[in-house]
């Protein structure tokens, strides 16, 4: 474009120039006389080229000048990407889309300072086809489950940005895990009249009875990922009915039945077994008629247990009637109905040498992984020298450290060994087994004919393994319930539940919990872990009663008449006077602390 | 590299520098050579020159200091490497003779 002049007369008064601007042409007319020349200036969207120059600013013109008005065009800009999430199961269409405008400069009608601009004449959008878009999707291996729909509706947006699923895989259908129903659980219908034992038996079962069914694990089915990938489905997991004695499986495994007549027992607290305990039922009296009764599943005498006789169990013992002046032991829960008098009643067989065992072998599992610690890094030592180990063993090290630092490895093995000695036959053989081999390689010059360190890592896993066991064996409670005692020792692994009128003269000592919420305690002595709960303790007529807390066991008694003496490790205190509402705790710094009411009063000691 | 010993002995306290690798090999040196001390009250064994133990070697020091007090002589273990230390501890000797047994612990590598 170039300015077209119009002309200018010194002598014709003054009259300032002009410029207008028609269908993109720039007319522009001079000034006359002192008169103002007319000014362009650039708005948005073109550029203004003077005199082959590109102004920025307002510049002034005039005839003559070459003025060159150009719209800055905008071309469509597309982008597109294919992205996969990480399991390849879903593949999004990125787009990105810019249009195109075209043009026009805006027409002027004459004036002195023109301000240029141009405006929108067309918008172009990109083109994207639904090929393009198929194309692109096999560049990225995409070819299953592709949404054709979804990438037609989104060729018609308009949107500048966008993401859309345009195609989806399959997940793999899951399996269906092994599940196990225990069919005497839950249901009346092994109690009462149905089951042989009759009335009162808790719960019985007849050879043949089914007592467990397993669902069969089932396979999931394949998917497949965007890219046609077959996604397999994890494989079901499988469950067996797990047996002990008593129990037999059919059905490839698939369904559990009693093979003896008793008691169904599932044991274990992770991996649970299933076992049929026989029953022996003493109809009436254990007295000079029947002898001793020794059993290795459960017991029930439907009479009583007279002078001088016993009965042990491998399982529970339940007495309907009185304990005399006798003696009951078993590995499970013992139930007597009525009376102990001058009895000695154990329930939970060995628990408590388990505990010791557990407690000496937890200390000697730290003191041996420190050991192998202590191992490492001397070997890591530069200036150890470890060649004689290579050639003597590194049960020399293993000595070496049992000489110094370990010395109390070989005294935990011999209290170990100590405990495992009070007793003859050991229901578990590898307690025993790990006493011989402990003794073997940490006791006397047993280190030195340790090979390698491996060795001591094996011994060490294997007291590890034998913890877990115990923590199971410790964990198997047994409780012990009678109506009333006298002159008896109980002893539980579990709790002691007095439900009658209560305690006389009598040692009860549980691991547990011991409930007297009813009765009373009269003389004797009471030892628990967790809670003693008595209504009435002492004797108005100076029966004394020692309770002993051990760990943060607590007490808590109604009525409470002197002399009460209650004892937590060293730490002792006496009740004197008679009180109410007592309660006594071990506090967070291992004190004794009490809380009673004397009457119409409360006090805390 | 053998084990040399050098024994200085004045008023009745005696110093062994010890140099070389203490091991299965060479031990004895030391305690033939602790055993020959007469007439000493106190015995500095002087590490400094140990650049090498192994089990037998530790042994054989614990022996050595044994023996030695067991004759009513004060011992101490001197100018031992940082290293040659930290296997002493853990293997729980300064628990077992007393921390006051060991002087002059020398920082770095022996």
């Amino acid at each position: 474009m170039v300015g077209i002049g119009v002309g200018q007369q010194a002598d014709l008064p003054d009259q300032d120039g002009w410029v207008t601007i028609k269908n993109g042409q720039v007319i522009v007319c001079n000034p006359r006389g002192c008169g103002k020349f007319p000014t362009l200036t650039p708005d948005k969207n073109l550029q203004v080229f003077l005199n082959g120059e590109k102004i920025v600013r307002t510049a002034f013109v005039h005839e003559g000048d070459s003025i060159k008005l150009q719209p800055l065009n905008t071309e469509p800009f597309l982008n597109l990407e294919v992205k996969l999430s990480s399991d390849k199961l879903k593949a999004f269409l990125q787009v990105r889309k810019k249009p195109g405008k075209r043009y026009v400069v805006e027409d002027i009608p004459p004036t002195g300072e023109a301000t240029v601009k141009a405006s929108i004449a067309q918008v172009i959008w990109p083109q994207l086809t639904f090929e393009q878009v198929r194309d692109l999707l096999h560049q990225n291996q995409v070819v299953y489950g592709i949404n054709e729909e979804a990438i037609r509706q989104a060729l018609e947006l308009e949107d500048e940005n966008m993401s859309i699923e345009v195609a989806a895989g399959q997940l793999p259908l899951p399996p269906q895990d092994a599940g196990i129903v225990y069919t005497f659980q839950n249901s009346g219908r092994f109690q009462g009249t149905v089951e042989p034992y009759g009335q009162g038996n808790p719960l019985s079962v007849a050879v043949g009875t089914v007592l467990a069914v397993k669902s069969l694990p089932v396979d999931g089915k394949a998917g497949m990922d965007v890219t046609g990938k077959i996604i397999p489905p994890r494989p079901p997991r499988d469950e067996p009915i797990l047996i002990k004695s008593g129990v037999s499986l059919i059905q490839d495994g698939a369904v559990a039945v009693a093979a003896v007549s008793g008691k169904p027992v599932l044991e274990g607290s992770i991996r649970k077994y299933l076992s049929v305990q026989p029953v022996h039922i003493i109809n009436g009296d254990v007295d000079r008629k029947t002898g001793n009764i020794k059993f290795k599943g459960n017991i029930v005498v439907t009479g009583s247990v007279l002078d001088g006789f016993g009965v042990e169990a491998g399982g529970s013992i339940e007495v309907w009637g009185d304990v005399l002046h006798a003696s009951l032991y078993a590995n499970n829960e013992i139930i007597i109905h009525n009376k102990a008098i001058t009895a000695r009643i154990q329930a939970g067989g060995l628990s408590s040498q388990y505990r010791r065992i557990y407690g000496v072998l937890k200390h000697l599992a730290d003191r041996l992984k420190q050991l192998l610690s202590s191992m490492e890094v001397l070997k890591r030592q530069p200036s150890f020298n470890t060649a004689d180990l290579k050639l003597n063993g590194e049960g020399r090290l293993v000595q070496l450290l049992m000489d110094f630092k370990y010395k109390d490895v070989p005294k935990l093995v011999n209290d170990f060994l100590s405990v495992l000695a009070e007793t003859e036959n050991w229901p578990q053989q590898e307690l025993v087994e790990l006493g011989r081999d402990l003794n073997e390689k940490l006791c006397n010059l047993g280190p030195l004919r340790i090979k390698n360190q491996a060795e001591l890592e094996l011994l060490s896993q294997e007291v590890q393994q034998t913890l877990e066991t115990l923590m199971w064996l410790i964990s198997n409670t047994a409780d012990v319930q009678v109506g009333y005692v006298q002159n008896s020792v109980v002893r539980a692994s579990g709790n002691i539940i007095v439900k009658g009128q209560g305690s006389i003269v009598s040692e009860l000592d549980a691991a547990g919990q011991i409930l007297i919420s009813g009765g009373k305690v009269r003389g004797g002595r009471l030892t628990a872990r967790e809670k003693i709960q008595v209504q009435e303790l002492g004797s108005p007529n100076d029966a004394q009663v020692i309770i002993r807390l051990l760990d943060n066991c607590c007490l808590d008694a109604n009525i409470v008449h002197p002399v009460v003496i209650i004892e937590h490790g060293a730490d002792h205190l006496v009740i004197a006077e008679n009180c109410r509402r007592l309660r006594a705790s071990v506090g967070k710094d291992g004190d004794l602390r009490l809380e009673r009411e004397y009457p119409g009063t409360r006090k805390e000691l | 590299m053998l084990l040399q010993i050098r024994t200085e002995i004045s008023e009745q306290r005696a110093v062994l520098f010890l140099e070389g690798v203490l091991d299965i090999s060479t031990v004895d040196f030391l305690l033939t050579g602790v055993s020959g001390l007469a007439g000493v009250k106190e015995v500095d064994l002087d590490l400094a020159g140990v650049t090498f133990i192994d089990s037998t070697g530790i042994g054989g020091i614990s022996k050595a200091v044994t023996k030695l007090r067991e004759r009513q002589i004060y011992v101490k273990i001197i100018n031992i490497s940082a290293d040659l230390f930290e296997i002493f501890d853990i293997l729980g000797l300064p628990e077992i003779f007393g921390t006051e047994m060991f002087e002059k612990i020398r920082a770095g590598n022996s």
